[in-house]
């Protein structure tokens, strides 16, 4: 899911359709579709139809999803959470302390 | 060079060309058939998916999609295009429960459970609530059943009108003769 995310955060601003996000995240579509569902009915994404010519594009419309406002501001907020968890513990440091000794 | 030797190479020459021509209409006839079992495949997603989602999802989603994989993206790549197609369908199927589980949540309220698609007159499909009542048969209706549109001869019609609900949503109103039951899901 956060791979999802991550690529409509990429470039929030353009659409995306199933395939793309399949060859370049590689998920399968089995995964990938009901993600995209998920995140319609959560309302950070909204699909719609691609408004062409089939005639003149030489394919058939395609689905396009969009990140909402809504859904950039939730999105960003999740995935920082998400790193916060997932980093690992800072590595304590340990220093030899030198006490008492020969004189 | 003599003369019967030099008809045998010509006619030799004509085979190559027919059985060229030939094979190349065989795979394409193959090529063909390989790519309508992707759809078959696709159907099967179809069937698992509730109805009122048979359009949102099938018809303006995934099937333009394997479409598009199939016949444009690896146009010139038949073999890696059906690979890519037929693992997009399989994939759909394994995955067609869930989309439909995170696909249900989301349609629009009051959205009824189940329905029957039925054709107008107008050549529209709808989405109607309940289930197919024959007993309706009133022939002033504005609809024609799905089936009785493939069965026109035996005259079964669904009677109802088109109107606009105060949320401004275009419903078909199926006549009911004690009350009315509203419930389109969608109309193309």
């Amino acid at each position: 899911m956060a791979l999802v995310v991550r690529a409509f955060l990429d470039e929030p601003s353009k659409p995306k359709y199933g395939f793309e996000l399949m060859e370049s995240l590689g998920i399968s579509s089995g995964t990938l579709y009901p993600m995209l569902a998920k995140l319609e009915r959560l309302g950070w994404i909204e699909g719609h139809r691609e408004d062409i010519d089939p005639s003149v594009a030489g394919r058939p419309p395609r689905r396009n999803y969009c990140l909402t406002g809504e859904g950039l501001v939730l999105a960003r907020n999740e995935l920082a959470e998400l790193s916060d968890q997932l980093r690992p513990p800072q590595a304590v440091r340990i220093r030899p302390v030198i006490s008492g000794g020969f004189s | 060079m003599s003369p019967s030797s030099l008809i045998a190479v010509l006619a030799g020459l004509l085979l190559l060309v027919l059985g060229k021509v030939c094979l190349d209409l065989a795979s394409k006839q193959v090529q063909g058939w390989l790519f309508d079992l992707c759809f078959v495949v696709l159907r099967v997603v179809k069937r698992r998916l509730p109805t009122a989602l048979h359009v949102a999802r099938h018809d303006e989603e995934l099937a333009p999609e394997l479409k598009w994989i199939l016949f444009d993206r690896y146009a010139n790549e038949p073999v890696v295009g059906l690979y890519k197609g037929f693992r997009f369908a399989l994939s759909n199927v394994r995955g067609a429960k869930k989309l439909a589980r995170e696909s249900v949540k989301q349609l629009p309220d009051p959205w009824p459970k189940w329905g029957h698609w039925v054709i107008l007159r107008d050549g529209r499909r709808v989405y109607i609530e309940g289930r197919r009542r024959w007993w309706f048969g009133h022939r002033v209706s504005a609809a024609v059943s799905l089936r009785a549109g493939r069965r026109r001869a035996r005259g079964r019609y669904v009677r109802g009108h088109w109107t606009t609900r105060p949320d401004g949503r275009r419903v078909y109103v199926r006549s009911h003769w004690r009350r009315e039951r509203t419930g389109v899901m969608r109309a193309e």
